[in-house]
């Protein structure tokens, strides 16, 4: 898992993340302390063979952490990989603003000023429209990270 | 569905102008050679990172669509078009980066707002 390149594992976190059912699965590990395939399988309309079948998806991915207690694996999640897609669109915006404030003191110093509603507009989106969004004033320097996104899950 | 990043900006300056500056040396990369013809090779060096890719449309001085990616890593698209705007131009810009594994539209990311889960995700 550590040795895939970053943009690789994106495309498996948003993979794993595009069911619906690994969702609300992903959700409920979220709010319990490391719950069992078992317990799981009993919060949610679908039997405990489906669960492992998602969970061994999510895990794939890097979203899920398994520990053995007892008889039962444990399943906690994990949220560093979905920073990963974050991590690119962060980076490649950064590269962009940059560009472009090379472009405006190139071509755009000068005599006439912009139109009204001419303004700049920046738009990064991960199948998500309110994701991190670098201020055009942040041009030239790296962005700084998405306030959305934090390292630390609220439970865990 | 994919990555997406996208940008506009206005310039006072002509579409030539600016299709200039932007597929001159310095601005894609510092040394940039672009085969200017659907197929043709593309290249930016910066900073002694090499950047390879191919052109996939040209329509000069207004659109100008190609692919890159350093090394083996997943390549990305990139879309210019410069309109004539407003005594000036417009510049837009869209990087995206394929996810061709599974289909993403209309999928609610943790994060996304207005999808009921837990607190625990939304903050992830």
């Amino acid at each position: 898992m550590s040795k895939r390149e970053p943009e690789d594992r994106a495309g498996a976190v948003f993979g794993a993340l595009s069911d619906p059912t690994r969702r609300a699965l992903l959700a409920a590990i979220a709010e319990h302390p490391a719950p069992t395939a078992t317990e799981l399988a009993a919060q949610l309309p679908i039997s405990r063979q489906a669960v492992l079948k998602h969970l061994n998806a999510l895990a794939e991915a890097g979203l899920l952490d398994r520990s053995r207690s007892g008889r039962e694996v444990r399943y906690r999640f994990t949220p560093g990989p979905l920073s990963d897609a974050v991590d690119w669109m962060t980076a490649v915006g950064a590269e962009w603003d940059e560009r472009l404030a090379v472009l405006r003191r190139q071509l755009g110093a000068g005599t006439k000023s912009a139109p009204s509603g001419a303004a700049e507009r920046s738009t990064t989106s991960a199948g998500s429209r309110d994701r991190a969004r670098p201020s055009p004033r942040s041009a030239g320097r790296p962005a700084p990270p998405p306030s959305r996104h934090r390292s630390t899950p609220a439970a865990g | 569905m994919t990555d997406r990043i996208e940008r506009e900006l206005w310039l006072p300056a002509t579409p030539q102008e600016v299709w200039d500056a932007v597929t001159s040396d310095g601005w894609l990369g510092d040394r940039v050679s672009l085969e200017l013809r659907p197929g043709g090779d593309a290249e930016f060096e910066s900073d002694g990172e090499l950047r390879t890719g191919w052109v996939e449309d040209v329509s000069m001085p207004e659109r100008l669509s190609f692919w890159w990616a350093v090394g083996q890593e997943p390549a990305s698209r990139v879309e210019l078009r410069i309109l004539e705007r407003d005594n000036g131009s417009r510049l837009r810009i869209v990087e995206t980066r394929p996810l061709d594994r599974l289909d993403l539209v209309g999928v609610p990311l943790p994060g996304a707002g207005g999808v009921g889960y837990g607190p625990a995700l939304v903050a992830a």
